[in-house]
């Protein structure tokens, strides 16, 4: 109390201090790491509508692996479900992300977020296509890359979308992707996924 | 620290950290990183895949690859050149790491721009083993690659993939996909097309019913602006050198196109700032944050927020400084 008190009573050093803030946000908006992909706009419900499965969970292992004989690489993740809305109430989940690390190399599809072993994330997976009779694994990819995928961070839920470049579907229309589509209260996120359900049954 | 010394230094970090308009292009970073992406050449040779756009059959869609990657190179503050090394048959993306002692000139990976007219899902058989290619113990190429198809997101429209070096940020290798198979791809100059940018939205009013190459048709021949092949692959090309998403509207490096912009063909001062001072004419290239560099880049937004970061870290301490000792002062 008697620290707030004499930090509060300082008005330049309170100025001083908002300043820095800002200016570290800003140094840190503007470093957002991003290459680009192009698409349209997907709202949670659109997500929701389109996605086999949509889960809270969080990632359990992290495995990139070089194939298309040599030239690319992929990430497997296997993400464990803590809390199911769509498709699977739990189990682990087997999900492909294009681009990973291979050795002293990073390839980067752009759009496809980078994730870290231990991540908690609620994700929107559509199935891998035609895997074969032979194949059992059954995957996963993500629904409009980045835009289907949160970072859970407290009770924030950060959508992975920095990399991608939206295209609004009219001309003139407003920012498609603005700071309340990217960053929402976990809450609210989850309300709208299970809305979006109940819509679409 | 006297008050008027406080807000002399506010009003310097205020004014000196904050980003102008003209500073404020943002490199790309290596992923978890604070390395900037950077070629360590001032000559990248592409190659465009011999099919183009299968849509457009009058040459403009070769032209307008061409003028995306020409228009980088009409800055004079810098002598980074996209060398157009002619069409290709090839159409595999991504790269394959040659062996130390490999000759340079026998590096067979290229700097690909590939059109995709067909969906994987549509054109490869599941029974195809292609699909396996993501399985440990499969070893041959992937259905992309085998079929010439878009295998990503159906509605992506275009997607860039970067090869490059986790320690130092140096690119090796850039490809642009662009989704044909369910994208209307133009060249012209004509109205803004009333539709959304997904081609099913061509035959709202056509009686094409699942016909493809009928919605196509009918698209085509309204004569208005969809995607722009121009505005979209310029805006790759930027990322292509190492520019990330500017946050200024008018730049051609912004994160979001509106559907018929052709406004973004040309590059804004913000993006010819970006490319002047990491590859200036006649100077070094301005790297950053990597293992190689030693001090990290000067000016606003040169290396992104690792760099920024750093820079800010001696006026942080002052606050911090500043801070206590008026505290100590006043208890």
């Amino acid at each position: 109390m008697h620290i707030v008190k004499a930090m509060g009573s300082s008005s330049s050093f309170r100025g001083l201090i908002l300043c820095a803030v800002v200016a570290v946000a800003v140094a840190m908006a503007a470093g957002q790491t991003a290459w680009a992909s192009v698409l349209p706009f997907s709202s949670i419900e659109a997500l929701t509508e389109k996605a086999e499965v949509v889960f809270r969970g969080r990632v359990q292992d992290v495995e990139y692996r070089l194939v298309d004989e040599g030239r690319r690489v992929v990430t497997l993740l296997i993400v464990s479900v803590e809390d199911g809305f769509k498709g699977r109430d739990s189990g682990d989940v087997k999900v492909i992300v294009p681009g990973g690390r291979y050795g002293e190399l990073v390839q980067r599809v752009a759009g496809m977020p980078t994730f870290y072993l231990d991540e908690e994330v609620v994700l929107f997976l559509e199935r891998y296509p035609a895997p074969r009779a032979s194949t059992a694994a059954e995957r996963f990819t993500l629904v409009s890359m980045g835009l289907g995928a949160f970072l859970v961070e407290g009770d924030k839920a950060l959508r992975r979308a920095d990399e991608l470049r939206v295209v609004r579907e009219r001309p003139g229309s407003p920012e498609p992707l603005g700071e309340k589509d990217r960053r929402m209260s976990i809450a609210v996120l989850e309300d709208r996924i299970r809305a979006a359900i109940v819509m679409d049954e | 620290m006297s008050r008027f010394a406080l807000t002399s230094l506010m009003l310097v970090l205020c004014l000196g950290v904050v980003p102008r308009d003209a500073d404020a292009y943002v490199r790309s970073l290596v992923p978890g990183g604070s390395a900037c992406l950077y070629w360590d050449t001032r000559e990248i040779t592409w190659y465009l895949n011999d099919e183009g756009s299968s849509r457009i059959d009058d040459g403009t869609d070769i032209d307008a690859v061409i003028a995306s990657f020409e228009t980088w190179n009409e800055p004079e503050c810098s002598d980074l050149t996209f060398e157009f090394g002619g069409l290709t048959e090839r159409s595999d993306i991504g790269y394959i790491e040659p062996p130390p002692s490999a000759d340079p000139e026998e590096d067979d990976n290229v700097n690909l721009v590939v059109f995709r007219r067909d969906l994987c899902t549509d054109v490869v058989p599941s029974t195809d083993p292609c699909w396996d290619c993501y399985e440990p113990d499969f070893d041959g190429p992937c259905c992309s690659t085998v079929y010439d198809c878009w295998s990503h997101s159906p509605t992506a429209i275009a997607i860039t993939t970067t090869t490059f070096f986790t320690a130092t940020g140096k690119l090796v290798d850039a490809d642009i996909e662009l989704n044909e198979a369910r994208y209307l791809f133009t060249t012209g100059d004509g109205p803004v097309c009333e539709q959304g940018p997904a081609l099913a939205t061509c035959s709202s009013d056509a009686d094409c019913g699942a016909d493809e190459s009928c919605m196509m048709e009918r698209c085509r021949t309204r004569g208005c602006v969809h995607t722009d092949i121009s505005n979209t692959v310029t805006h790759e090309v930027g990322h292509v050198i190492g520019l990330d998403h500017s946050p200024i509207p008018e730049a051609t490096m912004y994160a979001s196109a509106g559907v018929g912009e052709t406004s973004k063909r040309s590059l804004h001062d913000n993006d010819i700032q970006g490319l002047c001072d990491i590859y200036p004419a006649g100077g070094p290239t301005l790297t950053c944050g990597g293992e190689e560099d030693e001090v990290p880049p000067t000016g606003c937004c040169g290396g992104g927020s690792g760099a920024m970061l750093l820079g800010l870290l001696p006026a942080l301490m002052l606050t911090i400084n500043a801070g206590r000792r008026e505290r100590r002062g006043r208890i």
